[in-house]
């Protein structure tokens, strides 16, 4: 029987896909033993991280039902994975709404941007982004990075949490080259600085840039519906969770989870 | 009898206007026309140091207007190679005021630039801001339709604004023989191929520059009625001079033929000002400490110390409470060194 590896997933309010699954993931692999962290995304944002503590500001501890301290030494653990870097997104996905690319056919009477400019300031965006890591959590190769979730593919619809760039992105042809090339920033320069990035599985996706329905959390699509709660289209379920969890422990940690027939649900 | 200078207050003495008084913070040197506040949408545009200007106004959160620039936390230094966030609209550094003239006679359907796109390495450029595509662009087409696009962003940045700040830089400017076109760079510098058969060598005199000014106030009043203008003179030497004589009398030359011109324009008229930022910078009693060492930059303290003066002269209410900056300039980690500056490049290509 293998050692038990103790894993540590710290992150934004996403990491609460992995915590819903924490049960399957247990299951699955007997020889993790799994830990959570999650803070909602500013708390996250204003955390520090000194010598291998990481705290969240004292008056905001306990934001998350499921936090039981504010803060976690990552000494015990072998692999980190943390989850909820957004690469800033949104930014760079209104980057390519907003202008017409110089060398790209399509003429939309909106401001010109050419290749060389739209690739820069992408690469531009990301980089901040990974300096910005690396210079928290420094050069650790233990480390694991997964982006936030896309949006749902039902955010493009009109209606409360639509997803305006999104929406707008999708019905450009350069669109989904471009977020193609976006994520490729995305691996290149976490890996200039010794970063290691999991990008969002591709079986989990609708297309290039958006997270596949069947994994909303529930009741979250619409106001209206009875028992709702409020309308969410990027905070995903426990099937994510186990699903992406599966996805890093194939990758990095070389495991494939046991008896998958019991843990179909 | 005694003289008319027995009541002259300190500032109008050498001694104790000048020599005596603290470099960077010299009474009675800028006392301005009208006020600028902070809510007044403000253009930019000109030479080198004119992003300076551009750079503190935005860094103290006044309402500089920007055309071009896309939204977002790009890093500085990114958006600067691509000629963004430098002036009100992206056409890079503006050293004569016949080419803003120009620039805005072009807007406006009144003239076409000859020889608008200029050839680099198998790449384009506009010949016009030969820096905002450092890498040129694949046909000229595309030149010619990004180029259609900013001349109409250029118009709106006008129509917006309530002052227009602009900093002369030279007098020096090559020009296309048969039409008069200017350009801000010597064709076969950065781009192009010098024929000179094609491109002539000019040096405006006073009187030019001041019927350019003239005009170009002109024009922007027709754009914007109630338009100010706030001029400045680039404190930066010249790199180099086509001139044949010496960079020395040549840089004079220039400095002071931009002076007097802005001098006169603005003694005329009550909507045209001028800001002292030149004197301040190449003020004897500083001992060149505003200069860097290769004595054409300016520092990073006399920068701050022009700024203070304005500030302190449109603003002081502002300037003596404590200082909150939404945006620091130095955030980003940028130093004067980034800004781009065509003279700049020029010598690095002799080098």
């Amino acid at each position: 029987m293998s050692a038990t590896q103790k894993i540590l997933i710290i992150g934004t309010s996403h990491t609460g896909a992995f915590y819903t699954a924490r049960q399957r993931i247990k299951t699955g692999f007997p020889t993790l033993e799994v830990s959570y962290f999650g803070l909602p995304g500013r708390i996250y944002s204003s955390a520090s991280y000194k010598d291998g503590i990481f705290r969240a500001p004292e008056d905001a501890s306990h934001q998350l039902g499921w936090m039981t301290h504010n803060e976690i030494d990552f000494a015990p653990f072998t692999r980190i994975l943390h989850v909820g870097e957004r690469y800033t997104l949104n930014h760079a996905m209104r980057l390519m709404v907003f202008h017409d690319i110089l060398e790209e056919p399509e003429r939309t009477k909106r401001a010109f941007l050419s290749q060389a400019a739209l690739n820069d300031l992408l690469r531009g965006l990301v980089r901040q982004r990974a300096e910005g890591l690396v210079a928290r959590f420094g050069p650790e190769p233990l480390h694991c990075f997964l982006p936030a979730p896309y949006p749902l593919a039902r955010s493009v619809a009109p209606g409360p949490g639509h997803e305006f760039a999104l929406a707008s992105l999708r019905k450009r042809p350069h669109g989904a080259d471009w977020m193609r090339r976006y994520e490729a920033m995305i691996g290149e320069e976490m890996a200039l600085v010794g970063l290691d990035v999991m990008l969002q599985p591709q079986e989990t996706r609708a297309g290039q840039f958006m997270t596949e329905d069947r994994y909303a959390r529930p009741k979250t699509e619409t106001e209206t519906e009875p028992g709702s709660e409020s309308v969410d289209h990027r905070h995903m379920n426990a099937d994510y969770g186990w699903q992406v969890f599966c996805a890093f422990a194939q990758s990095r940690l070389g495991l494939t989870p046991e008896d998958t027939h019991a843990l179909a649900e | 009898m005694g003289s008319p200078y027995d009541h002259l207050p300190g500032s109008a003495f050498w001694r104790s206007g000048v020599a005596e008084a603290d470099p960077t913070a010299i009474e009675g040197l800028c006392a301005p026309k009208f006020r600028i506040s902070a809510t007044d949408r403000i253009m930019t545009a000109g030479s080198c140091f004119a992003q300076h200007v551009h750079r503190n106004l935005v860094a103290r959160d006044w309402a500089v207007i920007d055309v071009e620039t896309p939204n977002g936390p790009f890093p500085r230094e990114v958006l600067n190679r691509y000629g963004y966030a430098l002036y009100s609209a992206r056409y890079g550094n503006i050293y004569t005021v016949r080419q803003m003239v120009q620039l805005l006679r072009e807007a406006q359907g009144e003239f076409k630039p000859a020889e608008p796109v200029w050839e680099r390495d198998g790449c384009y450029v506009d010949a016009q801001r030969p820096n905002v595509e450092p890498g040129g662009l694949a046909t000229p087409e595309h030149v010619m339709e990004a180029r259609t696009v900013h001349l109409r962003r250029v118009l709106r940045a006008v129509r917006r604004a309530d002052v227009f700040v602009f900093t002369l830089g030279l007098t020096e400017v090559w020009f296309h023989r048969d039409t008069g076109t200017v350009y801000p760079t010597a064709p076969g510098t950065l781009a192009g191929t010098y024929d000179p058969e094609v491109f002539a060598f000019h040096n405006f005199s006073l009187p030019e520059v001041r019927d350019d000014l003239e005009e170009l106030r002109t024009r922007l009043m027709t754009l914007r009625p109630d338009i100010r203008m706030l001029l400045t003179v680039s404190p930066v030497p010249l790199t180099a001079t086509a001139t044949g004589g010496h960079v020395m009398p040549a840089t004079a030359y220039s400095k002071a033929t931009l002076r007097a011109a802005a001098g006169e324009v603005a003694g005329k008229y009550d909507n045209v000002d001028y800001f002292p930022s030149y004197e301040l910078v190449t003020n004897p009693a500083a001992g060149g400490r505003f200069y860097k060492e290769n004595l054409r930059s300016v520092t990073e303290e006399g920068v701050a110390a022009a700024m203070r003066m304005f500030f302190m002269a449109h603003a002081p209410e502002a300037e003596t409470a404590p200082h909150v900056s939404r945006k620091q300039p130095e955030d980003d980690g940028l130093e004067e060194a980034d800004l781009v500056c065509e003279e700049a490049l020029i010598e690095a290509s002799r080098s």
